[in-house]
């Protein structure tokens, strides 16, 4: 799934100022699981506007409310009265849901209330980390099924840097395992660690982010 | 269906009480005050932030139920004046009136407000709400012809039949529950009580705080004394009451938690283990700054500066200190008129007053039979109720649904009586053995080839076998088994785990001198004769405190190699755990032969040097670290913590504890319930060894599942948790987060469902769920934010 | 005893055991202006309805659970602990003040406790501190 985070209030509060009327519109997949921006959330973070206004002395009307999914038009249109009513839209959707809402709504303003983070699962309550970078080229078949692009704070393809100290990375030895460390461990337990011999070329990016904005056109599943 | 007399409505009474109700029998409850609870009626609540299970509030529900219950029936202030027991039992008492029947009684205060003289107060501890007569100011017992609270009392709950009023109960057997006295702390005249202001007992101190924050004043500084009666030869009294260093702990800590600035000192002999997760609970009252000082006072006196100065004797010498607030930790002494009821039943009594029935129709019960903490009581008396009625106890009621709850349809859910028990250790014997006798189909799977001793004739006994799935709930749990034959399939409606703990062994040194102490007596015997004495090391307390179960295998040992020639065994503990009259007994005679005892304090270390051990500790009395050498060490695994089987839990669905031993230490889950509806757990897996409480919790076991499975169907009221199909996205935190994992995914309708039978309706998983796609129903964010004082504005 | 001044009475949401302990308190001048909401367990209450209360103008949120390994459901009262600092925290972003969101452990049988807690949130409400 696609993993995000709430904006500190105090951020997502400075971009709604002067506004009258105010939509906050939550997403029911992704970010509902990773408990960043579902129904829950909506109803917290109206609230906490609501609070705030009156504190402040403003008026606004904050009207919530949450659809499957931010990232198909269809279900945009559960939704489409009140984001037409509203002066503007908190999205608490992932950034693809915030930049959808925006398309589809010339002319709306929209503030997201996340920050979007990595494609990541779920490793108990509360705690999810990142699976996937989304290279657009995925080499799970050489290594173990444990990402170097992924794990490997720096992406290397070709064994650990010096930086790994007893399993752990040097960008965060607390908490972040060494990617290749996780790869050795997991090649020697399948008997494949000659597999690793084998030397990488330099990857190629632009299957992935660095080729420019990613675009995917399937002619046999088109309408 | 029988009628049976229980005498004394304390817990014990009212515990066994609500058993034989449950059972289908009609109980009366002769008490001879005006109240119903006995002692527990006087305990404070002794959490902090935090719960310390000193049982006092399962006790009020408990007496809250049984009373309301049309089958049990209490007279209070009632006296019993003659028992004949030839071929029935026929038992005359005496009531002093008026009466209550809280089964008719809608505690609407009516009888309370309409008394012309005030004579009725009402009380109120949790759930349990009770009238106290006070027949001085009575009018009816002033002569006249007043019944006010009858005619006022709109449920009929009042009886009044003269002032006084004589009745003869005949039953087919009684139950001995009169309880106990407090040690009167005056006898020790030298420690002030009833002499010294500010000297208190236990119980005094129990009192004071369920309604105020300090003993005498603010920031004082108490000291408590254990043992006052206890462990006391010269008083007669030479044995272990077992409840006092539970209390006195947990009074220390409510009142240092109720203001910081106390200062407090326990003054103590051996502290008792009396909780699962002890050593935890007494390293937070050492980090609270609780001091704990070894050696009781001998005496008390007014000091100069006008506090109570105690003068302690400190190893060979005597030290004092003074204090603000003295509490005397009394112990349990016979019940008041105890003599009288051993006379009128027949009952024998020990040399410590303890009671005891040869009669085949008479049986006692709780803390007239011997120490026994809230909790011990309320087990012990369901192990009396199964002696009392037979083993097949009647047919058990199934439960009603109260009628303000029928909003909701109620569905009877069928379930299985087959009940699978794993592990065939004492606590898994004992609990199929007690099953097997009340008609249930038992299933009891072992992991290793084991033979048990006891005759386990009609349990279907399958060993070397291992759970290795399971899947449905309370009722019908659907058990893969792999046996030596293959893996079979099983259907349970109840499974017990009796699993033990995993040894972890690591007690041992590669050189051999130190070995475990269950092999210490084998170790010793292979050892060439010496010349010279040699002598014997027995290590406790290690890591964590030692349990009374392995103090009673170290005491064994230590006998047993003692009387041999030329062996002197030293035993080196932190406390001498004794809470049990056998095993204060074998602690006296352990010294009488010799055995050395030497209590440290902090951390022990043992060496294996080749030769021998080293073994080196602070000495308290010393004040210095002091070295021994022995021949050999046996080192108690009960020192050391021991986890039950984690691969096991997960599979069961069962939580933990701090030590990794079955199930969080939580009080409603006594003595053997879990988290997961159905399943049961007991013994050393969940952190009881000691044998006698072991066969106790088994008994206590087999009631819960009897009750739970006797009437074959579980009746459902199903106000259980709604899953909103098309907001739930399987976001799986509910099924995580459910504590009695009541939730399960449904696959045809893709999304999550709570099981009605499992579910508890909480709301946690409503409070948890991201989507808000999960309603308990009745308790709607629109009804909750209902208010009283809303203008319609909202 | 002096008069909570605000509009609204303050709320205490409390769960089945902890509300034993309320319907016992001796003096019952001290519940008057608040208003109980009972739920089955401390560990059903969520920030939103915490917060739904605050803009309905209920001054002050009292939580009652039971204390920590008391609770019926094992860990409800350490869920409500959680909310109830997350919706603290976030009255403190809001800029309307932390505070105003107050939990305590009583047991069924605490209605001492809970008498000492109601005085001490009467203070801090007519002391103008929320
Ligand atoms: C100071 C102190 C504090 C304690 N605190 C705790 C604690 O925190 N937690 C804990 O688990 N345990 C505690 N205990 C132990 C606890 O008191 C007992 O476990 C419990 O009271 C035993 O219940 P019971 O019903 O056997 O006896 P009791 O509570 O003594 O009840 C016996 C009942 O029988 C009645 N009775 C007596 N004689 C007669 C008669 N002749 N005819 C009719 N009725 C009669 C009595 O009036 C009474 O109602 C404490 C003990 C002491 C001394």
């Amino acid at each position: 799934m696609i993993t995000a985070v709430q904006k500190p209030f105090e951020e997502i509060y400075q971009n709604i100022k002067g506004i009258e009327k105010l939509l906050v519109l939550g997403c029911g997949s992704c970010v509902t699981v990773c408990m960043a921006g579902g129904e829950k959330e909506v109803e917290i973070l109206s609230s906490s506007i609501r609070l705030a206004n009156r504190q402040n002395g403003l008026s606004m009307e904050v009207a919530e409310g949450t659809i499957e999914r931010q990232c198909d038009r269809e279900f945009f249109d559960s939704a489409k009265k009140m984001i037409d009513e509203a002066d503007a839209v908190i999205s608490m959707a992932c950034g693809v849901g915030v930049q959808f809402l925006a398309e589809e709504f010339k002319g709306k303003v929209v503030f997201p209330a996340l920050n979007t983070k990595f494609y990541g699962a779920t490793d108990e309550q509360g705690v999810w980390s990142e699976r996937c970078a989304g290279c657009g080229d995925c080499k799970l078949t050489d290594f173990g099924g444990i990402c170097p692009v992924a794990r490997c704070s720096k992406s290397l393809m070709n064994g650990p840097c010096g930086g790994s100290s007893e399993g752990m990375c040097e960008v965060d030895p607390e908490t972040t395992p060494c990617g290749w460390q996780l790869i050795f461990d997991r090649m020697k337990e399948l008997g494949q660690l000659e597999k690793l011999e084998k030397t990488h070329p330099p990857v190629d990016w632009s299957s992935g982010r660095d080729g420019g904005p990613g675009r995917i056109i399937r002619e046999d599943v088109k309408l | 269906m029988s009628k049976f007399l229980i005498v004394g409505a304390g817990i014990s009474g009212i515990s066994a009480a609500e058993i034989l109700a449950r059972k289908g029998h009609y109980v009366e409850i002769i008490e001879s005050t005006g109240a119903i609870g006995g002692k527990v009626n006087g305990y404070a609540c002794k959490a902090t932030d935090s719960c310390s299970r000193c049982g006092v509030c399962i006790a009020n529900t408990s007496l809250a139920g049984a009373i309301r219950n049309s089958r049990i029936r209490t007279r209070t202030s009632a006296t019993i004046n003659k028992v004949i027991n030839n071929h029935s039992l026929d038992v005359w008492i005496e009531q002093k009136n008026p009466q209550i029947d809280y089964s008719k009684c809608s505690f609407c205060d009516s009888c309370v407000n309409s008394c012309p003289v005030g004579c009725i107060t009402k009380t109120t501890r949790g759930e349990f709400t009770q009238y106290i007569f006070d027949h001085e100011k009575c009018l009816l017992h002033k002569g006249k012809a007043c019944s006010q609270c009858l005619e006022n009392c709109p449920s009929g709950a009042v009886e009044i039949n003269g002032a006084v009023s004589d009745m003869k109960i005949s039953a087919a057997a009684a139950l001995i529950a009169i309880g106990h006295e407090n040690y009167d702390a005056r006898n020790k005249v030298r420690l002030g009580y009833g002499r010294l202001e500010n000297v208190f007992t236990g119980s005094d101190v129990e009192e004071i705080l369920s309604h105020q924050d300090y003993l005498y004043r603010s920031g004082e500084d108490v000291a408590f004394i254990q043992c006052v009666g206890s462990r006391d030869p010269e008083a007669g009294r030479n044995f272990c009451s077992s409840v006092c260093c539970s209390y006195a702990l947990r009074l220390a800590r409510v009142l240092k938690y109720r203001n910081k600035d106390t200062k407090i000192t326990i003054y103590y002999i051996d502290i008792q283990n009396f909780d699962k997760t002890f050593t935890a609970f007494r390293n937070e009252l050492e980090g609270m700054g609780i001091d704990f000082v070894r050696g009781i006072p001998f005496s008390v006196e007014r000091g100069r500066t006008g506090k109570l100065k105690v003068l302690v004797p400190d190893g060979g010498a005597v030290s004092s200190a003074e204090h603000d607030a003295l509490v005397l930790s009394t112990g349990i002494a016979p019940a008041r008129n105890s003599d009288r009821i051993a006379d009128l039943f027949h009952l024998d009594s020990d040399e410590s007053g303890f009671l005891s029935s040869p009669e085949k129709n008479i049986f006692v019960t709780g803390t007239c039979s011997k120490p026994l903490s809230i909790l011990d009581s309320m087990t012990a008396a369901g192990e009396a109720v199964r002696f009392i009625s037979g083993c097949g106890y009647g047919e058990a009621e199934i439960p009603e649904i109260t009628p303000h709850e029928t909003a909701f349809e109620v569905r009877d859910i069928p379930l299985r009586r087959d009940v699978l028990v794993i592990g065939a250790g004492p606590a898994g014997i004992c609990t199929a053995s007690a099953l097997k006798l009340m008609g249930y189909p038992v299933t009891l799977i072992d992991k290793n080839n084991i033979k048990p001793e006891e005759d386990l004739a009609g349990v279907d006994f399958i060993t070397g076998s291992e759970l290795v799935s399971l899947d449905g709930s309370v009722g019908n749990f659907i058990a893969d088994i792999k046996t030596p034959r293959g893996i079979m399939n099983f259907n349970f409606g109840v499974i017990v785990a009796a699993t033990g703990t995993e040894n972890n062994g690591n007690t041992v040194s590669k050189k051999g001198n130190i070995v475990s102490l269950d092999r210490l007596g084998e170790a010793v015997s292979a050892r060439k004769r010496r010349r010279e004495a040699s002598a014997v090391a027995i290590v406790l307390d290690l890591e964590i405190d030692e349990t009374r179960a392995s103090t009673e295998t170290a005491l064994k040992t230590a006998l047993e190699i003692q009387e041999r020639e030329r062996y002197q065994v030293f035993i080196f503990c932190k406390d001498m755990r004794v809470a049990s009259p056998e095993l204060e007994r074998l602690y006296q005679s352990s010294r009488d032969s010799g055995v050395t005892i030497i209590k440290y304090s902090g951390r022990l270390s043992v060496e294996d040097d080749g030769s021998g051990v080293i073994i080196e500790f602070d000495d308290p009395y010393l004040n210095r670290r002091v070295v021994v050498q022995c021949i050999i060490a046996g080192i108690s695994p009960g020192g050391i913590p021991q986890k039950a089987d984690p691969a096991l839990m997960k599979l069961l669905g069962i939580t933990g504890d701090c030590y990794g031993q079955i199930q969080e230490n939580n009080v409603h889950l006594f003595p053997a319930g879990t988290n997961r509806p159905g399943v049961f757990a007991l013994g050393s897996c969940r952190g009881e060894h000691f044998g006698p409480q072991i066969l106790l919790d088994a008994g206590a076991a087999a009631r819960s599942i009897d009750e739970l499975i006797a009437p074959g169907i579980i009746k459902v009221e199903l106000s259980n948790v709604v899953v909103d199909q098309d907001k739930c996205i399987l976001c799986l935190t509910c099924i995580r987060s459910c504590p009695s994992r009541a939730m399960i995914i449904n696959s045809e309708k893709g999304c999550a469902q709570s099981i009605a039978e499992v579910c508890q309706k909480c709301g946690i998983c409503v409070g948890e769920c991201p989507a808000k796609a999960i309603v308990l129903p009745g308790y709607e964010d629109t009804k909750i934010l209902e208010s009283a004082d809303d203008a319609g504005n909202y | 005893m002096p008069e909570i001044t605000k509009t609204r009475k303050a709320v205490i949401f409390c769960c089945e055991n902890s509300s034993l302990a309320v319907n016992a308190v001796k003096d019952t001048r001290l519940l008057e202006g608040f208003e109980q909401k009972v739920l089955p367990c401390s560990g059903k209450l969520e920030v939103g309805l915490i917060l739904k209360c605050l803009e309905r103008e209920h001054p002050f949120i009292l939580v009652l659970a039971c204390p920590l390994d008391n609770c019926k459901y094992l860990k409800g009262n350490m869920r409500a602990r959680k909310r109830v600092d997350l919706a603290n925290n976030i009255c403190e972003e809001i800029g309307i003040g932390g505070g105003r969101v107050r939990m305590d452990y009583v047991s069924s049988l605490d209605a001492h406790k809970v008498e000492r807690i109601l005085k001490e949130v009467r203070e801090q409400i007519q002391g103008g501190l929320i």
